[in-house]
């Protein structure tokens, strides 16, 4: 009888113990590019010189990695240790503190490693194919995208499950979202395909940060950049009047 | 409250109380069980064919989400299907309604106190919690369209990261509050469920089951008992009797 009493003590105690130590997980580790947006653009460009803080274009080859890292861990350590580089960007940029990022090795290693490649310029660079050049079947292909006709890449839930959007054809979708229908002339081309790139709650959530791809991106902002009563071509040649148009920010 | 308090410690202290409690209490039972609860419960929870039709079919088509959520997706893509999933978890979130105050109203008008047709507090409770589920569900539908899509990319995967004891809180700290009160409501009530009526007759059939076979498991252990004791008497002899020859 003990036996049992005490199997069912260790039983509810081994219950007790695997729900109290469930992990709670804050979010998958982010791709370098998205790093650098959130943690770092507040504060620096990449080579469009100093903000609050340094242009961190070169900066992996300005300073050592294995200082740069225990640099960004805790800036604030290393300025009260003395060091002289730290101390000395500290009075260089009006004695402006840096916060401490509690981020994963492997994340740090990805970001100076992001940065040593270039950064958010070579990833400009990567970005050819200008919205102005986007097609009759490139809007149909964001359209079905946009509305889940055709599955993305990521398996994730369309556009319009949260989103409403007024075409030619009228006004459809879910309203957990914003509309947005005005979409591309609030925020232009440049900020839209970074955003599809990284941000949308949704695609990360159900795919665990993987972005859409180029081609779907490109077909969902040409989708988008329609509704909003842009130009488009049907023969897919940039037409004059498009130009840099989607470029302004 | 922070949502880290709402969605990964409630979930589970949720989950402890509605294992530990059960254990505990399905111990404590008369066993095999009585069917009178079985009769309360069917008494104070039954309600009408609305409320039944309603809440098995609710349950169903979160069941649905939750297992496999791709293939509503897919399904989704087709918007006639959308509207018919859609309209049909409205119609049964109405029906559910409806029932549900109903079945309140009538325990609320319940026979005097101390007489077992009475609703416990608890079982009130039960049911107070289960109305704030429907109507906060039955809100979300209407205010943010499209529940069934965008849930399967939000709600359901937090789900899921609960039954790998691994709470993703991200995924519903954006959602709006009428989502999270929804989602909360299930989780205070996963943690109550144990306490109620309804979990006697939940374990009613388990009981039934156990017992059928409960009985011939102790026959067998005990002829096996029998068998060992047999063998034990026979070897003391044995024993004795090459000591004397000895």
């Amino acid at each position: 009888m003990i036996t049992i009493r005490l199997f069912r003590v260790a039983v509810c105690a081994v219950a007790a113990t695997l729900i109290l130590v469930t992990p709670v997980r804050a979010g998958a580790p982010g791709e370098p590019a998205a790093l650098f947006s959130t943690k770092c653009s507040s504060c620096h460009t990449y080579g469009l010189g100093d903000l609050v803080g340094p242009d961190l274009k070169g900066v992996t080859a300005r300073h050592p990695r294995g200082w740069l890292l225990r640099w960004i861990r805790s800036s604030e350590r290393m300025i009260r240790e003395g060091d002289v580089t730290a101390v000395s960007l500290f009075r260089r940029y009006r004695q402006q503190r840096m916060p401490d990022h509690q981020l994963l090795d492997v994340q740090l290693e990805a970001l100076l490693d992001y940065l040593a490649a270039g950064g958010p310029e070579a990833d400009s660079r990567k970005a050819v194919r200008p919205i102005s050049m986007a097609g009759v079947k490139d809007v149909t292909l964001g359209r079905d995208f946009f509305f889940g006709r055709r599955s993305m890449s990521s398996g994730s839930a369309a556009c319009s499950s949260c989103h409403t959007i007024e075409d030619q054809e009228g006004t459809a979708g879910g309203s957990l979202g914003p509309d947005l229908t005005e979409v591309y002339s609030r925020y232009q081309d440049k900020a839209l395909s970074q955003f599809l790139e990284r941000d949308c709650l949704l695609r990360l959530s159900a795919a665990r940060d993987r972005a859409v791809t180029r081609d779907e991106s490109f077909a969902i902002r040409a989708y988008l950049r329609s509704a909003d009563g842009g130009p488009t071509r049907a023969d897919g040649v940039r037409a004059p009047s498009d130009d840099h148009s989607n470029d302004r920010r | 409250m922070s949502d880290h308090a709402l969605f990964a410690a409630a979930p589970g202290l949720a989950l402890l109380t509605l294992g530990s409690v059960s254990v505990l209490r399905y111990l404590l039972l008369r066993h095999p069980l009585d069917r009178s609860a079985l009769v309360r419960t069917r008494r104070l929870l039954w309600g009408s064919w609305a409320w039944r039709i309603g809440l098995l079919g609710l349950l169903a088509t979160h069941l649905l989400l939750v297992l496999f959520p791709r293939q509503v997706l897919v399904w989704n893509q087709r918007h006639w299907r959308l509207l018919l999933l859609e309209g049909t978890g409205a119609l049964l979130g109405v029906a559910a309604l409806v029932g549900l105050i109903g079945l309140i109203v009538r325990n609320i008008r319940a026979p005097d106190p101390g007489s077992p047709d009475r609703p416990s507090i608890i079982d009130t409770a039960f049911l107070g919690l289960l109305l704030v589920a429907t109507v906060s569900g039955l809100a979300t539908a209407l205010l943010y369209r499209w529940a069934s899509s965008w849930s399967t990319v939000t709600v359901v995967p937090y789900v899921r990261s609960l039954a790998e004891l691994d709470a993703r809180v991200g995924l519903v700290a954006g959602l709006p509050y009428m989502v999270k009160l929804h989602v909360f409501s299930a989780i205070v009530m996963v943690g109550v469920l144990p306490f109620t009526c309804l979990f006697e007759a939940l374990v009613y059939p388990i009981d039934r089951v156990l017992s059928s076979v409960r009985a011939p498991l102790a026959e067998r252990a005990r002829r096996a008992w029998g068998v060992l004791e047999v063998w034990a008497r026979r070897g003391a002899t044995a024993l004795s009797l090459n000591r004397e020859e000895d």
